[in-house]
């Protein structure tokens, strides 16, 4: 399968204030990966794992340090204006807060309208007809163009903005935990749209999210990041039967199960400590602190990220021996 | 009983009219119980929390009727100096987010001697030396060093194990945790969960655990109230909950959440419309989003009815029934 877009040692570094000594935080650290045409790619991790920088870099909304992107065989840093608007056109940003991502003075309809209008997409008969159109594809009838976003529960906000996202038919969807804001009962609603529209409009996407539940139900592959590196990546199936990171494995025994039996019979591998502050980058890799199976070796030497199975990567000294015995 | 709430109600005073925001909701909870209060945004499970430690805002909201009884002693009837040291010495509360609730001019170590030595009177060596002893029964790892440390130089997970140890620094017959969990990582939250439940069997504290996880809940409560709209619709205890329910909307709340383990190539199945649609129902609130709703539904009000023991539901229909035969059935009086 030929990738749609394709990144190469991609890092972003921030400086923490403005002496030369001042600490670096290292939000990205050597990203590697391809996102195939047509896949939807699950990306999960903690908070400040750099999930949402690695999204922000691929659509332009932040630059990074080093490294490079490609979307469609288009570099991001060598394309000029009028690629860069078409860029922006094939690939939009679904938010995870649909409360703060619409404009409260604005009605739905006009929302949508200057969206279009911006990316050149039609006269105003043609956005008119579209954005029924995509209110039709999101759920909501042509009567919500006239309402405030104030009007509308916290669901419907989040399909107007996923409304917005997919009006100029793009190619490319970044969803940074577009349903982490929502209810149970409406969580469902949106995962399920989402779902439709991805085989639909054979949308690719890149979905972000902490929790790997909703990423089981949206995505076919997995990359699970860590402290700015991706430690795993594997087809979902995968990742789910045979993890082979300890940080895989605590974060999929952490995840709680709804049903009292499975849960009393888990013995749940609880990590030791928290993530570690980003701007004291210990040497060697970055999860030895809390791994339970970490040796000398892990103090030492970062581990290369590899692949042990087809279409199965990870970043572990000790992937080939798993400590399976912390598990249930 | 540790606690007893007799129907409790809470009224929000607004511009069209009163809302009420907790109807007549009762239950009782044991020493050393752990209960889930399960509900969606805006079902006033929170409400309910911040009723039974009096602490609604002054404006607006009221309790209109019931009552609370936390150890033989009468919440509702307590002056303020009363409820003063009832609250973080018989009743205490973790908060959902650890870093907005911790003063943040004030170290660490001295949020929790405050209590002590408010509550027990103890000197501010004997203060210190406790403080000290919670932060280690929490897990605060570098204890000492962290009694000095401000709550931004510490995680949000951190955070949160202060909470905790200034919550239950007076040993509390009661420990409210509203989404105690919510605002920190899955790794993290495993570890405060464990923490809550430990907490409740070593020193028999009773625990109201508020969530709309229904995963955490399966873990590590006893029994479980599932909230609709200000109102306890079900009730049993956990493994009942998860084996059979009996409300159509803890049923839709149960199978709509997404599971690592089942239905990963399957739309999920979805409770439709909102909560919304459920304002100003004569009727049963849940009934304009129910699959199950027949006439009586929308024109009569259904109350909490024992099923079995210990299992009680609000709900006309007999959902087993009306599921096996194809048709609601309403259930026998």
């Amino acid at each position: 399968m030929t990738a749609l877009a394709e990144i190469r040692d991609l890092r972003k570094e921030y400086r923490l204030g403005f002496s030369a000594h001042a600490p670096v935080l290292k939000a990205l650290d050597g990203i590697d990966l391809d996102i195939r045409k047509g896949e939807s790619l699950g990306l999960v991790g903690e908070s400040g794992s750099g999930k949402s920088t690695l999204g922000r870099c691929l659509v332009g909304l932040q630059t990074q340090s080093s490294g490079r992107i490609r979307f469609d065989g288009i570099d991001s840093a060598s394309a000029d204006r009028g690629q860069r608007r078409v860029l922006r056109r094939r690939m939009q940003l679904i938010f995870q807060d649909p409360y703060s991502a619409l404009n409260p003075r604005m009605t739905v309809g006009a929302t949508l309208g200057e969206h279009l209008c911006v990316q050149r997409f039609g006269s105003r008969a043609q956005i008119r007809t579209r954005i029924v159109e995509v209110l039709e594809l999101c759920g909501l009838s042509a009567a919500h163009a006239a309402r405030y976003p104030h009007e509308m529960s916290g669901g419907q906000r989040q399909r107007v903005v996923i409304a917005r996202a997919i009006s100029t038919a793009p190619d490319f969807i970044v969803a940074d935990e577009p349903v982490s804001a929502l209810d149970v009962s409406t969580r469902a609603q949106i995962i399920n749209l989402l779902r439709h529209l991805q085989s639909t409009l054979s949308l690719t996407s890149l979905f972000i999210s902490h929790d790997l539940a909703v990423v089981a139900h949206t995505c076919q592959r997995i990359a699970v990041m860590y402290l700015g590196r991706i430690v795993e990546l594997a087809p979902r199936d995968d990742l789910f039967r045979t993890p082979l990171h300890p940080y895989t494995r605590a974060l999929l025994s952490a995840v709680p199960i709804p049903d009292p039996v499975i849960e009393r019979g888990r013995t749940r591998l609880i990590l030791k400590g928290e993530p570690p502050d980003p701007t004291l980058m210990a040497q060697g890799c970055g999860f030895h602190p809390r791994c339970p199976q970490a040796t000398e070796r892990c103090r030492m030497e970062a581990p290369a990220f590899r692949r042990l199975q087809p279409g199965h990567s990870v970043a572990c000294h000790h992937a080939e021996t798993p400590d399976r015995s912390e598990i249930s | 009983m540790v606690l007893s709430v007799r129907d409790l109600t809470v009224e929000f005073a607004g511009e069209a009219g009163s809302m009420r925001a907790v109807d007549r909701v009762s239950f009782d909870l044991a020493s050393g119980e752990v209960l889930g209060l399960v509900g969606e945004s805006g079902c006033g499970k929170s409400t309910i929390a911040l009723a039974l430690m009096r602490l609604l805002p002054d404006t607006g909201a009221s309790i209109t009727a019931g009552s609370v009884v936390l150890d033989g002693q009468s919440l509702l009837d307590l002056d303020e100096p009363a409820m003063r040291r009832v609250r973080g010495g018989a009743a205490a509360m973790v908060f959902q987010d650890a870093t907005t609730s911790l003063h943040p001019l004030i170290p660490a170590g001295r949020q929790v001697t405050e209590v002590l030595r408010q509550h027990l009177g103890l000197s501010a060596a004997a203060a210190r030396a406790r403080a000290l002893q919670l932060f280690r029964l929490v897990g605060i790892a570098a204890p000492e060093r962290r009694l000095n440390a401000y709550p931004h130089e510490l995680s949000g997970g951190m955070c949160q194990r202060v909470m905790i140890a200034i919550a239950i620094a007076c040993n509390p017959k009661l420990l409210l945790a509203d989404e105690p969990t919510t605002a920190l990582d899955v790794t993290v939250q495993a570890q405060i969960l464990e923490l809550i439940a430990e907490i409740g069997r070593a020193s028999g504290t009773a625990v109201i655990l508020i969530t709309h996880d229904l995963g955490v809940v399966a873990g590590m409560t006893d029994r479980v109230a599932v909230m609709y709209a200000g109102a306890i619709v079900e009730t049993a205890t956990t493994d009942r909950i998860f084996a059979a329910a009996s409300h159509p909307y803890t049923l839709g709340l149960l199978k709509s959440v997404p599971r690592l383990d089942v239905g990963l190539d399957e739309d999920l199945p979805v409770i439709p419309g909102s909560v919304e649609a459920s304002l100003g129902a004569t009727g049963c609130r849940f009934a304009p989003r129910c699959g199950y709703a027949v006439e009586r539904c929308s024109a009569e009000r259904p109350a909490l009815a024992e099923i079995s023991p210990g299992h009680r539901v609000a709900c006309w229909v007999d959902v087993a029934a009306s599921s096996a035969s194809g048709q609601s059935r309403l259930r026998a009086a």
